[in-house]
């Protein structure tokens, strides 16, 4: 019988080789959500780990009959996508963030990337997403000016991505938060392939967002519920800061 | 406000927080609809509402009902939705339609209201029924 606040549980046989990961959990827009799990469906990724919480609500997903845990890791030695199928709740943020960057380290982690939507009140009116970054070191920062995109200076970010970044400073992993502006809360595929787009010219990937953009309303429709629960839950860790003015005191 | 109104406040406040975070199909199996993800934007003056419609083709196929205090959407999908692999009663049912009836927050000109459908995004705008006055500071 479980009772830990967070651990990840892996499965074994995987030999890894200092890999790179890619964070997609829900948050504004799903647009992480939605980029990571259109990367392991075109790159065929498997699970490699998942997370067990008492923090998480009693939920276990069926996927082709087998029963499979809602947070999860996907991938292999090199590559590495983690997603959920459930709204974090605000209070296991801090650990899972805590634990999954230890685990990271442990194995040899050499830079993480975040996928998330930035707010933009004017969505509907933007025909291709802008993308925006953060990075946590100056390696990470180089990176992000190496690739042309824009970086924020100033301003506040909220969310399991800012500890993430956070806790791989400490353990000096580079790590960039890849933000796309989005519909706050409504499923945002039009900017997760914005961010898949960049992430690709980084990483020298090839993952084609055709199929995401004809998918984009089947898209829409099935993730109302995960929309639905990740607005809860942005609510309560207030996201809303990400939209405040920082004061200037340099 | 007086002590039991504050009180009875708490309670309905409680309730509230409790009903919203009760798990609820957003989906009706009755009249094989989908509920919209909707928002609602409590303005000075007006209230907007927007609502994110995929796989609803045109203006045409969307039906807006408001009253004082009440908005009723509905839309039509430009096919029937069905997903022959989710869960177990689920999987029978042939989704047609969005329908979501929103409770408005203050009370509206129901016939200044308008609409316009962008890009699969309704937008209602609602005026507000309450009147203003200007002020004199002496």
């Amino acid at each position: 019988m479980m009772n830990v606040e967070m651990r990840i549980v892996e499965r074994g046989g995987v030999s890894f080789k200092n890999p790179v990961v890619v964070e997609g959990l829900p948050d504004v827009g799903l647009v992480g959500a939605i980029s990571a799990s259109h990367m392991v469906d075109v790159l065929g990724l498997v699970e490699v780990a998942h997370f067990e919480s008492t923090l998480f609500p009693p939920i276990m997903v069926m996927h082709k009959g087998v029963l499979t845990d809602p947070v999860r890791i996907l991938g292999n030695g090199k590559l590495l996508v983690v997603t959920s199928e459930i709204a974090i709740p605000p209070l296991a943020i801090y650990p899972l963030a805590n634990v999954l960057v230890d685990w990271l380290s442990e194995k040899g982690a050499r830079l993480v990337f975040s996928l998330t939507g930035f707010p933009e009140q004017n969505r509907l009116e933007v025909d291709k997403p802008m993308v925006f970054g953060v990075g946590n070191t100056d390696q990470a920062l180089n990176l992000l000016r190496e690739y042309k995109i824009e970086a924020m200076s100033e301003g506040f970010i909220a969310g399991i991505y800012a500890l993430i970044m956070k806790y791989c400073m400490v353990k000096k992993i580079p790590a960039i938060t890849l933000m796309a502006q989005s519909f706050p809360n409504y499923p945002d595929p039009g900017a997760a392939a914005s961010v898949l787009q960049v992430l690709n010219a980084i990483l020298g990937l090839n993952i084609s967002v055709d199929s995401l953009l004809e998918k984009a309303d089947e898209i829409k429709i099935k993730g109302r519920d995960l929309m639905r629960q990740t607005k809860s839950s942005m609510e309560r860790i207030g996201k809303v800061s990400e939209q405040e003015i920082p004061l200037m005191y340099r | 406000m007086s002590e039991r109104r504050g009180i009875w406040g708490w309670i309905e406040d409680l309730l509230a927080e409790v009903e919203g975070a009760m798990i609820r199909p957003s989906w009706s199996a009755s009249d094989r609809c989908l509920e919209p993800l909707v928002e609602v934007e409590n303005r000075e003056n007006e209230i907007i509402i927007t609502a994110d419609l995929p796989c609803v083709e045109k203006k045409e196929d969307i039906s807006l009902e408001v009253s004082e205090d009440l908005l009723e959407i509905k839309a039509m999908l430009k096919q029937a939705v069905k997903w022959e692999k989710w869960g177990v009663v689920q999987k029978n049912i042939e989704f047609t339609a969005f329908k979501k009836v929103v409770a408005l927050p203050e009370r509206v000109k129901p016939e200044e209201a308008s609409a316009v459908f962008k890009r699969g995004v309704l937008r209602i705008k609602l005026p507000k029924a309450r009147r203003k006055f200007s002020l004199k500071v002496s």
